[in-house]
């Protein structure tokens, strides 16, 4: 008898909660394709500091900047900015606020035929060099600390390799491709040399954001029918559809590569493999990696399936610093900074070092003391 | 909660296939493949443009390339502009940010 009612007990919730999660499904699959309540991404309050061509930089609103100095974010030439902010409670940016830091971003902008003859050195010796003097203008010639995602590693480094002598205080990187032997296939050349570039440039003179997604897809064939299984067999859950929601936006959400910095990357990069053998020339010129000297932090998702650890190691000692570290991380490309495990793990232990390099300033934003070195 | 049984199934039949459709985008032959597709869509813009260019020109009617011509006049105008801008010193905009 009292085996009868337990099973009973059991079943009973179990039905309920079978229902409530079919009901939950319905409600969020209707929300879904009709788009009703959508992941809204980028939420931080924040301001436009300067701008320059398509080129943003923003600062984030705060009342508790209590370290220094600034952190300038710089993401890649083929994505979208707003991973840095993907949503409230799910935002890299939030993070650093909260821990005190005064945190800017530079925004490409959307890239059209006027930006089909931008090179590398338009980002590096341009519109970086111009964000990092107003940063470090604006907070009292304190220095800033550069952190590249991704290619914007590769930016960051070419930009801290040529302007040795500008108010850079910190150098990290995500993520960033060194060496490209080691990069998957369909990162590693454009067709391993097979294709001409020139075919992959469309009447813009810009790589189509097409393009650029369907590279990012070759790498996971399957990766897209696994994240619609993901979807169905997570639609009852509300904050998975909202993350989802967010995360397949930004993940097919590129844009065009401008022309000449494809080109360059192509030649520089993934033909010669120049970064990882120190040898990169640049409009005319050597950049040498080892005139880096400034604090160095070389972060390395260990599951990255896009920029895998064998391509992104090499980093570490091509710099010239001697404060450097490298910091490996259980994560994937973008679980770095967004998700779970980014909140707990990965994104404190990246402001740990950063606030461990860091001053910590009074209520007049006078710095006082090292934050805890 | 259980991983339901569809998506176990899933999981057996995406383990079997992914990596061999990995192997297969990361081989030579799928890169002779991808060159040509790109060689052959460069090629049939190419063509398709001509033709199309050559009928609308015959009713005075601009063609795709036409319009591209022009963007990429402005796009070389505006990046004149810039250069200008930036030795003139006028290139920035200061936004709202305290």
């Amino acid at each position: 008898m009292s085996t009868t009612t337990e099973s009973s007990r059991h079943r009973a919730p179990s039905l309920a909660d079978g229902v409530g999660r079919g009901v939950r499904r319905g409600w969020n699959l209707t929300r879904h394709v009709l788009g009703i309540d959508k992941a809204a991404m980028g939420r931080t309050p924040r301001d436009q500091v300067w701008t320059r061509d398509k080129v943003t930089l923003w600062r984030y609103r705060s009342d508790q900047r209590t370290l220094r100095p600034p952190v300038l974010l710089v993401h890649s030439l083929v994505s979208r900015s707003y991973i840095f902010d993907l949503q409230p409670g799910n935002s890299f940016v939030e993070m650093l606020l909260q821990r005190g830091f005064d945190v800017y971003l530079i925004d490409w902008g959307v890239p059209d035929e006027s930006e089909a003859g931008n090179t590398l050195g338009t980002y590096t010796d341009d519109y970086i060099p111009a964000a990092v003097r107003i940063v470090d203008r604006a907070d009292g010639h304190q220095g800033v600390t550069v952190f590249g995602y991704c290619f914007g590693g590769i930016l960051a480094l070419l930009y801290a390799a040529g302007h040795a002598g500008d108010p850079i205080r910190n150098l990290v990187v995500m993520a960033t491709p060194g060496d490209f032997d080691q990069m998957p296939p369909a990162m590693r050349g454009v067709g391993g040399g097979k294709i001409d570039p020139e075919h992959l440039v469309d009447e813009t003179g810009n790589v189509p954001a097409a393009r650029v997604r369907s590279s990012f897809q070759l790498l996971r064939p399957t990766g897209d029918l696994a994240t619609y299984a993901d979807f169905w067999e997570n639609l009852h859950d509300d904050g998975f559809l909202t993350t989802y929601q967010a995360m397949t936006k930004w993940s097919r959400d590129h844009i065009p590569f401008p022309g000449a910095a494809f080109r360059q990357t192509v030649n520089l990069f993934q033909e010669s493999n120049a970064l990882v053998g120190n040898d990169v020339h640049l409009d005319g010129r050597r950049l040498d990696m080892s005139s880096i000297t400034v604090p160095f932090l070389n972060v390395i998702a260990e599951r990255d399936h896009i920029v895998p650890p064998p391509a992104t190691a090499p980093i570490t000692g091509l710099v010239g610093s001697e404060d450097v570290t490298e910091l490996r991380l259980p994560a994937g490309h973008v679980g770095l900074i967004v998700g779970g495990s980014a909140r707990r793990r990965s994104i404190p232990a990246m402001a740990d070092w950063m606030e461990a390099h860091s001053d910590r300033t009074d209520d007049q934003g006078t710095a006082t003391r090292p934050a805890s070195r | 909660m259980t991983t339901p049984i569809w998506r176990r199934a899933f999981d057996r039949a995406e383990g079997a296939v992914a990596p061999r459709l990995e192997q297969a985008t990361a081989s030579s032959a799928f890169a002779d493949l991808l060159a040509a597709a790109a060689r052959l869509t460069s090629l049939t813009r190419t063509e398709t443009e001509k033709a199309s260019r050559r009928w609308l020109h015959l009713w005075n009617l601009p063609a795709a390339g036409d319009m591209a011509a022009l963007r990429r006049q402005v796009a070389g105008l505006e990046r004149e502009v810039r250069l200008l801008r930036r030795a003139t010193g006028a290139g920035d905009v200061d936004g709202t940010a305290a």
